[in-house]
């Protein structure tokens, strides 16, 4: 067993108490220029009715730049679609300015070539772009034609670029599940250096599309794919893993992922949704929001709230009342939290075994 | 007598759970010192809380290994580590870095004996890949 997994009880105690925050996603606009089917965040071409303008960003920044961790801390810009925002170009130099660290997630469907120049020369950190699937079932899933020759020339250019960290992600769905080898020759092709696969969760437009669900049977082939190509691939600096979404048996969990599973929302990752609300993951229900930031200090919030985050006992209803890997899983990710339901979407460690 | 009982317990559990807190900072920079973090949240992009570098020998482009790899902030030098086998390093962000000091420590035993190297630690650049050129060609 590695050092990592050896430690990582303690460290995840440690990291529960000390809830330093490391990874804040700015959902910067809701505006989005594709229309797929399984949006977690519901989005549309328009953007969100309350959203924050470009000078509440640029204010909220330098709040942050001035008392915030910056040393420790990556700003992760994500929307909707970010690169729809029209004053990003303002927001990017901002944060230049103020010496903040970000990466970005996009569609990659703006990735013009001065587009990349001009996130290059922004300072960007790390990117990730998606591709879910070849180009009938990318195009299918994200709603609009042209879609997947758009995002694939975006990676081009940004694999043609030397950026510190970049990878794409993929929503696995009953319809793509058996492109991934081809899949995986693609983006080797295209130059592309990690990828992490998803499944797709029961949030936002996936509800009512439940066919975009892997069964049990489904979810156990995707991660058996990732068991069985990792490690080659690892030897060739390619790197291939499942999310960090869901718990999964110790034994698997070592096969399919590099880090031990964790759901750091709000002990280590926050967010500032478009209209200013402070939360964990942008796609975690609304009723956890902790405050906002157009009448809160996020740094306080941050600090004096957010306790449903770091105890999760009130999580230990459903199918974790009584489970015997509570201590290891508490209640699974905190974005497949189902409120109506009152208890987790969907037991990951049950699909995985079979249980 | 009951109330200040009650207070003084009040003070002594706040006093425990601060240094709770404070052991609990320690230990968990301690980690993160030793195995860099790295996260890459559900739908967000992968950042790691580390530097990696390579030190490699300017002429034959060859991994040097056991170069004394110093961070360095506001002058002072803060820890250092060793470069591996193939010339690698990591150097986790929980300790802040201005520059970074790259010495020979063994003498010829690495290859050769190289001269000291200062480079800035720029944490929106990519790996660090440092050229050392030897004392004596």
């Amino acid at each position: 067993m590695s050092l990592r997994r050896l430690l990582h009880p303690l460290n995840r105690r440690l990291e529960t108490t000390v809830h330093p925050l490391r990874y804040l996603f700015i959902e910067i606009t809701q505006r989005c220029n594709l229309k797929c089917l399984h949006c977690g965040s519901d989005c549309s071409a328009r953007p969100m009715p309350g959203e924050l303008t470009t000078e509440e960003w640029l204010r909220f920044f330098g709040h942050l730049a001035r008392d915030g961790p910056v040393d420790r801390m990556v700003l992760v810009i994500t929307g909707g679609e970010p690169l729809c925002h029209p004053e990003l170009e303002r927001i990017l130099a901002g944060l230049r300015e103020l010496g903040l660290t970000w990466g970005m997630v996009t569609n990659g469907h703006a990735l013009s070539s001065a587009r990349v120049d001009q996130l290059v020369r922004a300072g960007i950190s790390s990117i990730t772009v998606s591709l879910d699937g070849l180009e009938a079932s990318h195009d299918w899933l994200r709603g609009v034609p042209g879609a997947f020759q758009r995002a694939t020339a975006g990676l081009r250019r940004l694999a043609g670029q030397d950026l510190p960290l970049f990878d794409v992600v993929t929503c696995v769905n009953p319809r793509n599940l058996d492109e991934l080898p081809q899949l995986l020759e693609l983006l080797r092709e295209l130059g592309v250096p990690a990828w992490r696969l998803f499944s797709i969760f029961p949030r936002g437009r996936a509800r009512e599309n439940r066919e975009l669900m892997l069964s049990p049977v489904q979810f156990r082939r995707m991660l058996g794919f990732i068991a069985d190509e990792r490690l080659e691939l690892a030897r060739e600096d390619f790197s291939l893993s499942f999310s960090c979404e869901g718990y999964l048996p110790p034994d698997l969990d070592g096969k399919v992922r590099d880090e031990p599973y964790f759901c750091r929302a709000g002990i280590s990752i926050g967010s500032v949704l478009c209209d200013g609300s402070i939360s964990a993951c942008p796609n975690i229900p609304r009723s956890l929001v902790q405050g906002n930031i157009r009448t809160d200090d996020l740094l306080q919030v941050w600090q004096e709230r957010f306790e449903p985050f770091r105890q999760r006992s009130w999580m230990q209803r459903g199918p974790c009342e009584g489970c015997h890997e509570w201590s290891r899983c508490l209640g699974n990710s905190m974005h497949l939290w189902d409120e109506e339901a009152g208890q987790t979407a969907c037991c990951t460690y049950r699909m995985a075994t079979g249980d | 007598m009951a109330r200040q009982m009650t207070k003084s317990q009040s003070f002594s559990c706040r006093a425990m759970e601060r240094v709770w807190i404070m052991t609990s900072r320690f230990l968990l920079w301690l980690i993160g010192v030793a195995i860099p973090v790295f996260i890459a949240a559900c739908y967000g992009m992968p950042y790691q809380y580390s530097k990696r570098g390579r030190v490699v020998d300017r002429q034959t482009q060859e991994g040097i290994p056991n170069i004394m790899v110093t961070c360095v902030r506001a002058g002072n030098d803060q820890f250092s580590i060793p470069s591996w086998d193939d010339g690698r390093f990591e150097l986790s962000y929980d300790l802040p870095c201005d520059d970074v000091r790259l010495t020979d420590t063994d003498g010829v035993d690495n290859g050769g004996e190289y001269k000291q190297r200062v480079v800035s630690f720029c944490d929106t650049c990519g790996d660090i890949v440092v050229e050392m050129d030897k004392a004596v060609p």
